[in-house]
């Protein structure tokens, strides 16, 4: 160490970096040499020389101008940089101002001894090269006091080899193989230095080195970004006492010494200072974002370090990644406070000066390297990338996609390459040469044996769950044939992380009431209150319920006004209809029908069944086949299988949209005639023509059924219709689904067998259980609606 | 040097005021840009006077580096290498950052200001209008309640989410906060109202005088009295002159054409149907007096709008100066604000740059230009193509390019160049895209007068001579009859057309002509391109490529927050995060459900399912290992968990059972650097999954552009990626998607021209006739955008273009290309089918038993992979190496404190630490205390050391101040401090400065330790001192007592 031969009988000032000074305490232990030394690092002692500042000054400038505070300290670094009484440009002179008057307020501390000190001694720089314009300026006054000597290392330029890699993830691993092959020859890891490890290295980094089990220093957490630090802060913010909290976080973390030792000489300086607790607030946020608790860290393990806080040692094997273009050097703009057109008054380095010092910094670095690899991509997951010019500047020969021993090292990688290349074989059927190799080292290899398939669950285990009965609905039942698994997870484990929203609050409200609105005593407003009471709302849904108490008003009377046009003169409302099956354990089938309209007659009984909806609905029974969109017809099924009325006869089964939004302005139709259309029923109505008189006596043009007319030619092509033929289908066709779907739940088959119809997978779309499933392609079953409702004509096959 | 054209040469030349160079596609822009900096520098600018701004990051890297090689070239600029490092050759963006990071202090801003994650800023825009909305409702706020009730009976959801739009909408004004505040005084006055109903009558006159045009054609169509019985029933109506004539007389129905009439005829009657049907569609009020009314009664819904935006503004803006995160609006926004409010910036930002050179200026927005505006000086070269303009959902707008295009045409302001030669593709590409756009783009929809002003002309004659080959150059359309009810979307009848004949033209070895070879060759995967609209169907294309075994490579942004391991990470974490809090609730139970079934944990269901039952889950390895991790998080960052999570369940090992590893791993990776983002806002485990929680539950995306590699595959973008970019061949497809033009059915709308355009309510929700003017602007700013995006889709191709389109057999075709006819293109296809009749020479009709049609695509998870793998002997020894951590402790002699003290003893400690400094700092020997500014106290203090006769009778030996010493030792590394250390022949004095106390049996074992390090080293004798500063006492330390020392 060059500096070790200067060091007299003599007191000596040594600036040098933070890190440099142990080495060189180190080498003094090992020469074991009396000397009078003390260490400073450059900004310690440009501190000592100008001044310092601490969070007095910070907070005087945040209380007192409201600065934020990363101003105030670009304020409070850049004050140091005036040595002059005057400055011409305005900026400098107002900030020359705000100097003198923290100077005034004693809030810039200057070392008064100091220059009686440096009388005293010898000032060696040591390990600061290429600094820049003020630096130079700085020394030049330290002179005029005592000796200063800078010492430089002497640097023998060589051969710097590059390799220059497709992505990143290329790179890293080249590096860590690098680094095991060092290993291999007897290197130890603390030897081994990696520079330029931005953020976009750091998780794959980390990873790959993993892979390889080399140590990295372990992330160090900030004060701020763990549950402790947050702890501490809500403690702070509860008692506004630094002791206190710290007496409370120390009782309540005992063990956690680190994290108190960081956080205590951060309360000392706050201690003390006499401001506002916002101000406050904000210095211990800044100060706790800045501190990192390191652990304990293991002695050999590989160091990332910056290529600025680097000091090349003979025995170090450094690694240069990312030498990039923007990336290394690092380039700087004209963004600092002081800008270039200001620097010539303050003597410092324009952009380009320091871009150039940069430059011829980084070269001395990497000369001064004995033992170094540099290293580039040429893409990231993220973005492309150029190699840096300094490559061109050197003249540096690139080594384009070396070989290296790449499957040596590590057999998680290797299997983790395996994978990704059989991934791509799966992809693209193309082979990469090494798979061969590769699969062949891996006998135990198991690739893609994750199934994400339902694999079932003891039949027996699973009626104990059920307690050896099962209630099923029209509801369940449809889940369950939307998928399987999602009615287990639904209907079985309970799992849904249902709550009932506004929507569906709204949506039970109208049922009940609609159910209740033809009663005779019905009076609207109490029944509102009365049920509006069963819940909590907010203000927003109370003032919506007001609106919607009239909306309902208005369905109320639209229904009335409907009654006019049927002959049906009896109703039954919310009518629970309960059908119980004997299988291998009992099962109950439960459906509640809204609104049943019937009129007796001496043989049979025409029924309609209508059922209410405030949101979306779909009216379409063609994906009957595969037991989905069933709720009418299960209805009917449920209305002829409970002989709830004698030989009941066929008149329709609807939907009926009983919530509107406000309509958008229609110039064909008048407001009350459009309101009217909204209410019409939508489904499924009889082709007996004397039946629908009765039901509907508009149905020629309805006034009461969406799409019902009857023109010269028969019925319209869009009306809906069934005959009787197919009605009896209809209700084989849920006898038979109601049947398998009970089997299959009792023999807990609950397969993950989403159903998708073109694109539209209508399974998962409103499913919030994929995280669950993890269903994949292969799961999906695709299903076609028939829409001419063929298999309920006779002689077609049921699906 | 390249042979440049006259254009070219003129673009690079010219000088003396701002330039705007129309450069076509395939024009040669950036060299031409590249050799205009080059011969700037020659004339003695340096690079760093030059401000050249990009679109992209990656165009402004590739720009800097072109640059970078000029000026290698140029042995004379050398010096300008070292300019060039800190030149402004940047994007937009970085650019306005840079400035308000230089000036940061005048906004109070933090200098490192940082842009958010959109989706961050996303939930905290809505979070705080739901609040905002929420205290409207709280103080029962009578304007708002009318406004929800007039028009909303459930909830008030689409008002919030216009409301939400409206104010991204605004944010994106520079002058929003004067724009707000003087709105309702600007468009509520009766003038602004006059002018906007005599706007909407003349539009509806104008549409009453495209009629008679069409009559006079249609007569000459066809004979016969029909013509004149149309005229006698249209008459009335193309004889009105007022608003309310019009709307009388537009309510008539048009007599059927009679049975015999021809095609032109046929199409001639319906545009005039279409005329009188789209005055009927928009003459919707009673009167001219409905409309004013109509719209004045919308006044008081916009003041509260406005108030509502300007409260949700102070709102946003407050919380991004908390947190000091920004969008890049708001970041052009400060630096406007900056350069307009400070003439000595603005000064120096004209002074420091001589010329402004600005490429893709057509995308450039109103913020951008104001920018420019305000520090240039007639010396911005402006370089684009205004057919090219296809960013207006970003806020581009066009007409900055067209206005000063057309001006500068008329020497107005600057001067215009056209750069109109295409080197990139074949002579027979350029006359089929000039074919197409002759007839789509003119000034009126597109913004450029294609056929006069924009046709490109054949410049590559090596295409002619090396590059001559015997296929078919032109354009090609691939046209099939898509069946009804066959089961297979387009989409699918699409991807397998062009998956064949991809595989057909590179086993035929389709040739090519590859410029950078210099000759012809075989065409590969790699120089395929298919281009669509959307990315939405690029998955379907991925498994019919991959069923087909042709390598694909899709270029769009994944949206990492749909993928199910991070919802099986973030599960992860509310499983820890639950067992931490003790909570085994739902929520456990979910996480539980998800992570045992996960690839993760890998349990049976039956396993799950007795868990369940028996409720017994504390017993299950997954639960103690996330007890463990639970048990050590309250130390830990997020992302320090998540690698833990990672860790415990060896993730990584477990990665090949599922597959697709890369991808997962790339995910697991951004998940984690998300999470080290969210740090410094303050984000932990219970903050992140929150947030993750709230992304999913919006369903918004977390969005990662992720480069992809593509070697020797075919590439696959929207046509948006595709800008700037040129492929060897190019299919075109997904042309029947239908143009999403839902915004003009919302209720609630802002827009730049218009401003708010709120309904009133009577006899339904009516929309203000400023609306109906909307309406125009907007489907003409849209299909030109559209003509403008299918221009860039055809110009990427250098050597065949294949448009792959389900025109089906030629129907009736109707040419209307008026402008009210192309104002009804719907899809791509609409363009394509308009001017079919031109295209007839490129078709090539596609028969449904040439495509290859299966739904077996969606089962090709390819289980014969292993039949694949070629079978060796050889195979890979791996020797891995591990290493055992050992810990060294560094540990200090000095005794350490582990309590906050008072302040009063703060005060003390602070006199103790300032004495140590000058004991430090004098000279024992020759203290000069006079010449120290001391005070009386410190001076008496430091004579009463130096006089002790131990100093006195040392003074002739060493002393060595605050002597700092390291030793390393197997475990631990020493660390002390001796503060005086006196050495003479045969002992060494080791004296520590107390300022009272030095009775502590501790200072005896820190000395005990300095004692032993110095005796080891030196061997010599030691004694030992300890002295009070305050007591002015030295007391020597009685080895007796003292025991070994122990370090701390």
């Amino acid at each position: 160490m060059k500096l070790l031969e200067h060091l007299k009988e003599k007191r000596y000032l040594i600036v040098t970096p933070h890190a440099m000074k142990e080495k060189i305490l180190k080498a003094i232990s090992q020469e074991q040499i009396f000397c009078q030394v003390k260490f400073m690092d450059l900004e310690e002692f440009l501190g000592h020389f100008y001044f310092s500042y601490d969070l007095a000054a910070c907070s005087y400038l945040m209380e007192h101008y409201h600065y934020k505070l990363d101003v105030c300290k670009v304020y409070l670094e850049n004050m140091r940089y005036l040595t002059k009484k005057e400055y011409q440009a305005p900026k400098l002179s107002k900030l020359n101002a705000l100097k003198e008057e923290l100077l005034s307020q004693g809030l810039l501390q200057k070392d008064v001894y100091f220059s009686y000190y440096l009388k005293q001694v010898e000032v060696l720089i040591y390990g600061y090269s290429e600094c820049d314009k003020w630096i130079h300026e700085t020394l030049e006054e330290v002179r005029k006091i005592t000796l200063v000597c800078v010492i430089e290392e002497e640097i023998k330029e060589h051969s710097l080899p590059v390799y220059a890699w497709k992505t990143l993830e290329e790179e890293v691993d080249f590096v860590a193989v690098s680094i095991l092959e060092l290993v291999k020859q007897g290197v130890q890891l603390s030897q081994v230095k990696l520079l330029g490890v931005s953020d976009d290295y750091t998780d794959v980094l980390r990873r790959i080195f993993n892979f390889y089990h080399l140590p990295l220093a372990p992330v160090a957490p900030t004060l701020y970004s763990t549950p402790y630090g947050k702890k501490f802060l809500a403690l702070w913010d509860e008692t506004e006492d630094f002791r206190e909290s710290y007496n409370q976080i120390t009782e309540l973390y005992k063990e956690e010494v680190s994290f108190h030792e960081a956080l205590l000489p951060i309360l000392e300086k706050l201690n003390t200072l006499d401001c506002s607790k916002t101000t406050k607030t904000a210095l211990l946020l800044d100060q706790m974002k800045s501190v990192k608790v390191q652990g304990a860290t293991p002695e050999e393990l590989i160091q990332c370090l910056s290529i600025d806080d680097y000091l090349p040692q003979p025995n170090d094997y450094v690694f240069v990644l990312g030498v990039n273009q923007n990336e290394f050097p690092k380039l700087y703009k004209d963004e600092d406070y002081i800008t270039d057109a200001l620097k010539g008054e303050v003597c410092l380095s324009t952009t380009e000066e320091k871009n150039k010092l940069c430059r011829e910094f980084v070269i001395k670095q990497l000369y001064a390297m004995e033992h170094v690899v540099l290293t580039y991509k040429k893409q990231s997951p993220y973005q492309i990338y150029l190699p840096s010019s300094i490559l061109d500047e050197l003249q540096i020969e690139r080594i384009e996609n070396g070989t290296y021993p790449k499957y040596r090292y590590s057999r998680l990688k290797n299997q983790l390459t395996l994978a990704t290349l059989l991934d791509h074989l799966r992809k693209t059927h193309e082979t990469d040469p090494d798979i061969g190799k590769l699969y062949q080292s891996e006998p135990t290899f198991s690739y893609l044996t994750y199934q994400n398939q339902f694999t079932g669950i003891d039949n027996q285990d699973f009626l104990d769950f059920i307690h050896h009965k099962l209630l099923l609905s029209y509801t369940s039942m449809n889940t369950y044939h939307l998928c399987g698994f999602r009615y287990y997870i639904n209907y079985i484990l309970h799992l849904d992380p249902f709550t009932e929203t506004f929507s569906t609050f709204i949506g039970n409200l109208y049922h009940k009431l609609l159910s209740m609105c033809f009663l005779a005593d019905f009076n609207l407003d109490e029944a509102f209150q009365n049920y509006i009471a069963s819940r909590e709302s907010t203000v927003e849904e109370a003032f919506f319920l007001k609106k919607l108490k009239n909306a309902l008003k208005e369905t109320i009377e639209v229904l009335t006004q409907q009654k006019t046009l049927t002959t049906f003169r009896e109703e039954l409302y919310e009518k629970e209809i309960y059908l119980t099956f004997e299988e291998e354990i009992p099962v109950t089938f439960k459906g509640t029908i809204d609104k049943i309209l019937y009129q007796r007659e001496s043989a049979r009984t025409l029924v309609a069944l209508i059922d209410y909806k405030t949101g979306a609905m779909e009216p379409s029974i063609s994906l009957m086949p595969y037991g989905i969109g069933m709720q009418l017809p299960i209805y009917w099924y449920l209305v002829t299988k409970s002989h709830l009325f004698p030989n009941p006869t066929f008149a329709g089964i609807y939907l009926e949209k009983v919530l509107h939004n406000e309509q958008s302005y229609n110039q064909k139709e008048a407001i009350e005639t459009d309101r009217q259309n909204r209410y019409k029923l939508c489904g499924y109505s009889t082709d007996d023509p004397s039946v629908l008189a009765q039901f509907d006596k508009s149905y020629e043009n309805s006034d009461l059924i969406q799409g019902m007319k009857l023109t010269s030619k028969g019925f319209a092509h869009y009306t809906k219709l069934l005959s009787s033929e197919e009605v009896e289908a209809m209700v084989d066709l849920v006898d038979q689904k109601i049947k398998e779907t009970m089997q299959e739940i009792i023999q807990a088959k609950f397969p993950i067998n989403p159903k998708k119809i073109g694109k539209d997978n209508i399974s998962c779309k409103y499913c919030s259980f994929a995280d669950l499933c993890y269903h994949q392609e292969e799961d999906v079953i695709f299903i076609e609606k028939e829409k001419d409702l063929s298999f309920l004509k006779a002689g077609e096959q049921h699906a | 040097m390249p042979n440049w054209t006259k254009e070219q040469l003129d673009a690079i030349e010219s000088t003396g005021s701002n330039i705007i160079v129309s450069a076509g596609a395939g024009s040669g822009k950036t060299a031409v840009l590249t050799e205009r900096v080059i011969r700037k520098l020659k004339q003695g600018i340096h690079i760093d006077q030059l401000l050249v701004l990009t679109f992209t990051k990656n165009a402004a890297l590739e720009m800097k580096e072109r640059i970078r090689k000029a000026i290698l070239k140029e042995p004379s600029l050398k010096g300008e290498l070292d300019l060039l490092d800190g030149a402004y050759i940047t994007t937009f963006d970085s650019f306005a950052l840079s400035i308000v990071r230089r000036y940061h202090d005048l906004k109070n801003l933090k200098k490192d200001v940082q842009i958010a994650e959109e989706t961050l800023l996303i939930l905290e825009k809505k979070k705080r209008l739901d609040a905002l909305l929420d205290s409207y409702y709280e103080k029962e706020d009578a304007r708002w309640q009318k406004l929800v009730s007039t028009f909303f009976v459930k909830d008030d959801e689409p008002l919030r989410q216009a409301l939400y739009t409206m104010y991204l909408a605004i944010d994106m004004r520079y002058d929003k906060k004067t724009y707000l505040e003087q709105y309702v005084a600007n468009h509520y006055q009766p003038e602004y109202i006059d002018q906007g109903i005599m706007s909407f009558v003349d539009d509806l006159k104008k549409r009453v005088a495209s009629i008679n045009p069409l009559l006079l054609k249609l007569e000459t169509e066809m004979e016969g009295d029909y013509v004149q019985k149309l005229r006698e029933m249209l008459k009335p109506l193309l004889a009105s002159t007022t608003y309310e004539e019009i709307r009388l007389h537009s309510a008539i129905r048009l007599p059927n054409l009679p049975k015999n009439g021809t095609l032109e005829a046929k199409a001639s009657k319906e545009a005039v149907c279409e005329l009188v049907k789209s005055i009927q569609e928009v003459a919707i009020y009673e009167s001219t007096a409905e409309m004013k009314a109509g719209y004045q009664s919308t006044q008081e819904f916009v003041e509260l709008i406005i108030e509502i935006l300007e409260k949700l503004d102070a709102e946003v803006m407050r919380y991004k100066q908390e947190q000091d995160l920004y969008e890049f609006n708001d970041i052009a926004k400060m630096a406007i604000d900056i350069v307009a409010s400070y003439p000595e910036i603005q000064k120096e930002m004209r002074e420091r740059f001589q010329e402004i050179l600005v490429d893709e200026y057509q995308d450039t927005n109103d913020v951008q230009e104001k920018l420019l505006s305000l520090f240039s000086k007639d010396n911005i070269y402006m370089v684009g193509d205004i057919k090219q303009s296809i960013y207006r959902f970003r806020n581009a707008n066009p007409y900055i390019f067209k206005e000063k295009y057309d001006a500068y045409a008329q020497s107005q302001g600057g001067k215009k160049i056209d750069l109109n030669k295409n080197f990139r593709s074949r002579k027979e590409t350029l006359e089929d895209i000039n074919l197409i756009f002759d007839i789509l783009m003119d000034d009126a929809l597109g913004g450029a007068d294609y056929k006069h002003a924009h046709e490109m002309i054949f410049g590559n004659l090596s295409y002619s001579e090396q590059g001559a080959t015997d296929v078919n150059h032109n354009l090609e359309i691939y046209n099939y009859l898509k069946e009804k009810g066959d089961g297979f979307t387009e989409d699918e009848y699409e991807a397998f057309i062009i998956v064949e004949d991809i595989i057909k033209k590179v086993k035929e070895h389709y040739p090519i002509y590859d410029k950078d070879e210099g000759k012809v060759r075989s065409v590969r995967y790699d120089d395929f391109v298919i281009l669509l609209d959307r990315a939405t169907k690029f998955d379907i294309y991925k498994k019919i490529f991959e069923y087909k075994n042709v390598p694909l490579a899709l270029y769009k942004d994944e949206n990492i927050a749909s993928s199910l391991d991070i919802a099986m990470f973030k599960n992860c974490l509310r499983l820890i995060l639950s067992i931490k809090k003790g909570q085994l609730d739902d929520a456990f139970r979910y996480a539980f459900m998800s992570v045992g079934r996960s690839f993760l944990v890998r349990y049976s269901d039956q396993e799950l399912f007795t868990y369940f039952k028996d409720q017994s889950y504390e017993e299950s390895s997954l639960y103690q290992k996330a007890k463990a991790i639970a048990d050590q998080m309250d130390t830990k960052s997020c992302a320090m968990v998540l690698e833990e999570i990672a860790e415990t369940f060896n993730y990584y090992q477990k990665l090949p059972t599922v597959g697709d590893v890369e991808n997962r791993m790339l995910r697991f990776d951004y998940l984690k650097k998300m999470s080290r983002n969210l740090e410094e806002l303050g984000y932990g485990v219970e903050e992140f999954l929150e947030y993750m929680e709230t992304v999913l539950e919006h369903d918004l995306a977390l969005k990662v552009s992720v480069t992809n590699d593509a070697a020797n595959a075919v590439k696959m973008m929207t046509i948006h990626k595709s800008k700037g970019l040129e492929y060897f061949i190019c299919y075109y497809a997904g042309l029947s998607n239908r143009f999403n033009m839902s915004d003009l059915n919302d209720w609630f709308l802002y827009d730049k021209t218009y401003g708010f355009l709120i309904p009133y309510m009577q006899e339904g929700v009516k929309p203000t006739f400023y609306k109906q003017l909307l309406k125009n602007d907007y489907l003409k700013e849209e299909i030109s955008e559209k003509i403008r995006l299918f221009y860039v889709a055809l110009t990427r191709c250098k050597e065949k273009m294949i448009i792959v389109a389900p025109l089906g057999e030629s129907e009736e075709y109707t040419p209307v290309l008026s402008y009210e006819s192309k104002l009804h293109y719907r899809s791509f296809l609409d363009m394509i089918k308009s001017i079919e009749d031109r295209l007839t020479p490129f078709m090539k009709s596609i028969g449904k038993d040439e495509i290859p049609l299966t739904k077996a695509y969606n089962f090709t998870r390819n289980d014969h992979w292993q039949q694949q793998i070629a079978r060796t002997e050889e195979s890979v020894e791996v020797e891995e190496y591990t290493f055992s951590p050992t810990y060294k402790e560094t540990l200090h002699y000095s005794k350490s404190t582990d309590a906050l003290f008072n302040r009063n003893v703060d005060e003390i400690m602070k006199i103790g630490t300032e004495m140590h400094y000058l004991l430090e700092m004098i000279d024992l020997k020759d203290p000069k205390l006079d010449t120290l500014p001391i005070s009386d106290f410190q001076k008496e203090k430091l004579s009463n050391f130096i006089t002790q006769p131990l100093i006195q009778a040392h003074r002739n030996d060493a002393m060595y101040h605050e002597y700092e010493f390291l030793e390393e030792e197997e475990q631990v590394r020493h660390h002390g401090i001796i503060d005086l250390l006196i050495v003479e022949n045969e002992e060494v004095l080791i004296i520590d400065y107390k300022l009272r106390n030095i009775k502590d049996p501790a200072y005896v074992q820190q000395l005990q330790g300095y004692k032993r390090w110095i005796e080891k080293h030196f061997h010599k004798q030691c004694s030992l001192y300890l002295y009070s500063i305050l007591d002015d006492r030295m007391e020597k330390v009685v080895e007796e007592t003292a025991q070994d020392g122990n370090l701390v």
